[in-house]
């Protein structure tokens, strides 16, 4: 009986395998034709040859530059990630506008955050692509496993060169810029937002209470032991005065910004990642170094004697905000200092402090590069023209249209001829950010344009401008972006990244949390060399030396 | 033989009515259980949405190794495993227990009131389950803390404990799940004969040897076949509910075997590693349902083939 | 023998109690968290944030529910549940009985191949792309056919079902029928159905509460946002604060988490609400319906 069921089992098994082995063959070539397997074996010339064909169809409708783009309306399918503040794209000002002049109609078709990870996956792997992907974070794993690797993505180089000046002009002039774009292949695949401006130089800017500084007649702090010295004031002092111990000192956010004052013990934040790179271009990921357990004895220091926040590590962001809200936090990390709703006046940035090597440095740069904005498919009905529908947002003029809107509509020049949003929008009811979710894409980010010093003011308190001022000498001067790596390589990367990842932000949080004594150092760091945290950097030193 | 084959072909035609009738769900079968499943050769391949399913380069056991060689297999293995079983020890004999009781309860309105109460909690979403669980264990004002304050006991934030990740996970199971679970057990104790609680009376057996003597060895072969069906789902717990309670805090004790799959395959498109992970995951379900099924047989004669 | 009588008499007295007693502590188990809800849910969020409110509504206010019942998202999302919910259950239903009233029929030649064949599915499966393929190649991508076709039948319930027929309608009434000339289909109909009250209302049950609550397909297979179910806008509003959401930066999130905030309890309520009050009306037929292996072995 037994047998016998097993044995059936077996049968079903093996004629599972043969109603798939018909299945497969009636249904796959299809699917294989009508999206075109000759771009997978040597995406770029068929890619090249693709913009030929186009570009010679299109040339009696394609204008090569001013507006309209098209002088017949032509429609392109966009796939993009919709904020929660955000309308429905067809709805939004500036995309309605941009119709009317470009004479391109964009048939959106965007997916809410949530699941949009997913969704995204599956249309790759289901090879039914969009003519145009906006805001889909293509990051730089996708790029190479659909672009380089599958070549669903098209190549964008040649038609960078041709129809789109603006950006073309951006990249010749930061030759970085366009590195930071660049696949395993040196192949652009993605446009990326691009952010000029003083506060983009860098994401965290550091914040302090200076009201309660003068409450308790101190100097904003210098040094790492001065800071401590002003937590521990903060923590015993009542400097909000109402009686209770309710502050609470160092209000870092999440475990992953505990590495924004690392900068003081010489931790770079190269890669957006844990590492370093020395003038000779050679990486270096320092989750073992002494000076990174220096850096974690201090946090460890600060956690127990309750200075810094005892949530932190929790991802609790609902609380770390209403804790802002009540003003609780002496001490924080922030990129914009529009989440600080009422107290924003109280709270101000400073210098880096100095390390116990003597050194002044803030390491959270960036490239000013978001990749992954905004790219195309190898079976985009007109890539030139979709090059050139995005092409106007990387000039001065396009990024102010994007951020701001219509002038006189949305917003007017004040006399410094900087752009102010009207006060509909500035104090509407439903809140400023739903109001301009109404305008553009701002509200989340991620939107291929260029943002400059002008701009920046969509986003960018002046007090956030004036805290990255004051951080801006002390960045690393030259900053990289995390390298493509090639579609064989992805999988070992994606591979040791998850469990390296997941395994140093646990370590990482029971060292500071006091749940790990430093004996167990030698065994954290055997585990990350197990992982293959020294194989990681291999490869990514690699691909930057391709780069070069 | 062929005396079978006419039999056969006898028997057909007589209930042709009946195959007709098999015949939508059937394909419904085919269509979308038995086609997909050629997918599975995914996991032997390094899929390439261009080139499709059945084109991809083949690349053996690569991502089974992959997923043998990571440093968390172990762990997640191990999550998955002990997960599982600490759900079905507890999760198992509460619902066996709970209809006990129902059915030993002599006050009717009772009895129905306890019933009726307990199925509640089926009907609530796995969202709405774990957001409940989010809100009771905050530290300031979360329902638990209320109570184990009301012992004296320090506030904890239970959610983002790893030690308290499985105890929650288990236990909010049974809250949800005992009451409707029951309904199985309580349905064959209505069908046992009265006739042998009268006989046990008069042999002067009291109300617990009845239960130990009549009312279980009754519902045996139900709690054999479902405990069967049980042990071939060891290997899959729950995902939307794991994935919902996950924090990066208590990921060491959350990590399973599917919400692993889930984060590689789906979210970051590894589909020919997860599909091998997967297949791992069945097959090894598969070999603990057979080997139940037949120690089952051997010992009780009880199975579910 | 009369002085065991006499303490099994006593001792059943106290039997009785320990009985009654464990049923209390049950009900209470079930019940505090619910209450807790309820009561939340009428209470000024700022007293439920201080940790004021424990069974009885504080600082009483309908006012997370104006906000719930004024959110269009919800409204939306309550409509599209509902009516998948009740054309799904249809469905579902009817492929169910149409599969488990032929296997359950002894005289069906090859049913116990045809019995593995439906169980093996139930442990191996083609994975995530296979399906999404086959979805989208038949055309149900982003459209209602999407979360009412691709998971119309769940084998655990098509067992149920069947373990019904064969346990409950007796082999003898196929007989007379067949005598008097009946096919398939009218014993189907005519007969078995109305003697099936119990599995069709276990069957309802299950089908309705699985479609209620289930998320997963919609976030995967619809796109647009219109045709989004009920739990997919909870799971945004409720677990808000946990999923990370890629590519969302923090401009702009600190509205959305305050107004989450005052309608957790309020939208747990109102999303539970209908499936709590369908029960009582199977709930008649329920406990004889579930019958798998209760007369079997």
């Amino acid at each position: 009986m037994k047998r016998k069921a097993v044995a059936i089992f077996l049968c079903m098994a093996l004629l599972a395998g043969m109603t798939a082995g018909c299945a497969n063959t009636g249904a796959e070539p299809e699917k294989e034709q009508t999206t075109g397997t000759e771009n997978a074996g040597s995406e770029q010339e068929s890619s090249s040859k693709a913009q030929e064909e186009s570009g010679g169809q299109e040339s009696s409708n394609l204008n090569a530059e001013g507006f309209p783009i098209v002088n017949e309306q032509i429609t392109l399918t966009v796939y993009g990630q919709r904020d929660q503040n955000q309308t429905e794209w067809k709805n939004m000002l500036v995309m309605q506008e941009y119709e009317k002049m470009t004479n391109i109609h964009m048939d959106f078709q965007e997916v809410p955050a949530d699941g949009f990870a997913e969704n995204k996956q599956l249309l790759f792997a289901s090879n039914e692509l969009p003519d145009v992907f906006l805001r889909s974070a293509i990051n730089q794993n996708e790029v190479s496993t659909y672009g380089v690797g599958s070549g669903q993505l098209m190549i964008l180089d040649d038609l960078i060169e041709e129809y789109a000046p603006n950006l073309k002009k951006i990249f010749d002039e930061n030759p970085a810029m366009r590195t930071a774009c660049m696949a395993a292949d040196g192949h652009i695949y993605t446009i990326p937002f691009i952010n000029t401006s003083a506060t983009g130089k860098m994401d965290f800017k550091q914040w302090i209470n200076t009201k309660w500084l003068e409450t308790l007649g101190m100097e904003i702090p210098t040094t790492v032991e001065e800071f401590k010295e002003v937590l521990i004031a903060f923590r015993d002092e009542d400097p909000n005065g109402n009686g209770e111990k309710d502050e609470i000192p160092l209000g870092i956010r999440e475990p992953s910004s505990v590495y924004a004052l690392g900068g003081a013990w010489g931790l770079g934040h190269q890669l957006r990642d844990t590492y370093d790179i020395d003038e000779n271009g050679q990486i270096h990921n320092w989750l073992c170094d002494d000076k990174f357990k220096e850096y974690l004895i201090y946090l460890n220091d600060l956690y127990q004697e309750g200075l810094l926040w005892q949530e932190y590590y929790k991802n609790d962001r609902p609380a770390w905000r209403s804790n802002l809200s009540g003003e609780l936090f002496g001490a924080m990390y922030m990129p914009y200092s529009d989440v600080f709703l009422n107290c924003e006046q109280d709270y101000s940035g400073y210098e880096p402090l100095i390390g116990p090597y003597g050194e002044k440095f803030w390491a959270d740069g960036t490239t000013g590069v978001e990749t992954g904005c905004y790219a195309l498919s190898n079976t985009c009905s007109d890539p030139a023209a979709a090059m050139r529908w995005v092409d106007y947002f990387f000039s001065e003029e396009g990024g102010l249209f994007f951020a701001f809107g219509i002038e006189g509509t949305t917003y007017t020049m004040d006399e410094n001829a900087l752009p102010v949003f009207n006060d509909d929008i500035l104090n509407a009811e439903e809140g400023f950010m739903t109001a301009l979710g109404k305008i553009n894409m701002v509200p989340g980010g991620g939107f291929p344009c260029l943002r400059v010093d002008e701009t920046d003011g969509v986003v960018a308190s002046q007090r956030t401008k004036d805290a990255a001022a004051i951080l801006a000498p002390y960045l690393p001067e030259v900053y990289y972006a995390k390298p493509a790596v090639s579609a064989e390589e992805t999988d070992r990367v994606v591979a040791i990244e998850q469990d390296l990842n997941t395994y140093r932000d646990e370590a990482v949080t029971k060292f500071i949390i006091g749940e790990w004594g430093f004996d167990k150092w030698d065994e954290y760091c055997q585990t990350l060399e197990q992982i293959g945290i020294r194989e990681l950097e291999g490869i990514y030193q690699n691909a930057i030396d391709a780069l070069k | 033989m062929q005396n079978k084959i006419k039999k056969l072909g006898k028997s057909i035609r007589k209930n042709i009515g009946l195959y007709v009738m098999l015949a939508i769900p059937l394909a419904w079968y085919i269509i979308f259980k038995y086609i997909p499943m050629y997918g599975l050769q995914i996991a032997f391949r390094r899929f390439n949405p261009t080139l499709g399913i059945t084109q991809s380069p083949w690349v053996g056991l690569t991502y089974f190794k992959q997923f043998f060689d990571s440093y968390y297999f172990w762990d997640i293995l191990w999550n998955t495993v002990s997960l599982s079983l600490f759900t079905m020890l507890v999760g198992f004999p509460m619902p066996i227990v709970l209809a006990l009781i129902i059915n030993e309860i002599k006050n009717l309105k009772f009895k129905k009131a306890i019933q009726n109460i307990t199925y509640m909690p089926n009907f609530l979403s796995v969202v709405v389950i774990v957001s409940m669980l989010t809100l009771f264990s905050n530290r300031d004002y979360g329902l638990f803390n209320k109570i184990t304050g009301l012992f004296g006991c320090a506030p904890v934030d239970f959610m983002s404990k790893p030690g308290y990740f499985q105890p929650l996970y288990v236990f909010s199971n049974v809250w949800q799940y005992m009451g409707f679970n029951a309904i199985i057990y309580i349905a064959a104790l209505s069908g046992v004969d009265q006739e042998l609680y009268e006989a046990a009376s008069i042999d002067g057996a009291t109300r617990m040897q009845k239960i130990i003597h009549i009312s279980l060895p009754c519902i045996m072969s139900t709690i054999i076949v479902l405990f069967i069906m049980r042990i071939g789902n060891l290997m899959s717990v729950g995902f939307e509910k794991v994935y919902l309670m996950q924090n990066s805090v208590t990921l060491s004790a959350s990590e399973v075997i599917s919400t692993f799959i889930y984060k590689n395959g789906i979210q970051k498109g590894q589909f020919s590693y997860s599909t091998a992970v997967g297949m791992f995951n069945s097959v090894i379900n598969f070999i603990l349902l057979v080997s139940a099924n037949f120690v089952s047989k051997k010992t009780t004669k009880t199975g579910l083939w | 023998m009369e002085r065991g009588i006499g303490k099994n008499i006593h001792s059943d007295r106290t039997f009785d109690m320990v009985m009654n007693f464990l049923g209390a502590v049950i009900i209470l188990i079930v019940l505090v968290p619910l209450i807790f809800v309820l009561a939340a849910s009428f209470s000024d969020p700022d007293l439920v944030i201080k940790g004021k409110v424990l069974f009885w509504p504080k600082g009483f206010t309908t006012k997370a529910y104006t906000l719930v019942f004024e959110n269009q998202d919800i409204w939306r999302g309550f409509r599209n549940t509902c009516f998948y919910t009740v054309t799904g259950t249809g469905i579902s239903v009817i492929l169910t009985i149409l599969a488990a009233y032929p296997l359950s029929r002894r005289e069906l030649a090859g049913r116990n191949l045809l019995m593995m064949l439906i169980l093996f599915t139930m442990y191996f499966s083609g994975g995530m792309i296979p399906t999404y393929l086959l979805v989208k190649d038949l055309g149900m991508y982003n459209s209602i056919w999407a979360l009412l076709i691709p998971a119309a039948l769940s084998t655990y319930n098509l067992i149920v079902a069947k373990t019904f027929f064969e346990n409950s309608i007796p082999g003898e009434l196929y007989e007379s029928a067949r005598l008097d000339g009946c096919g398939n289909l009218a014993m189907l109909v005519r007969i078995v159905l109305p003697l099936s009250k119990a599995i069709l209302a276990v069957l309802v049950l299950y089908y309705a509460v699985g479609i209620w609550n289930a998320y997963f397909d919609a976030l995967i297979y619809l796109r647009d946002a219109d045709l989004h179910p009920l739990q997919i806008v909870l799971r945004n509003i409720l677990l808000l604060g946990q999923t990370e959401q890629m590519g969302t930066n923090d401009v702009g999130m600190a509205e959305k988490i305050k107004m989450a905030e005052a309608v957790k309890y309020s939208a747990i309520v109102v999303s539970s609400i209908p499936m709590l009050l369908i029960y009582p009306f199977v709930q008649k037929y329920f406990v004889k319906g579930v019958m798998i292996g209760a007369v079997k072995g």
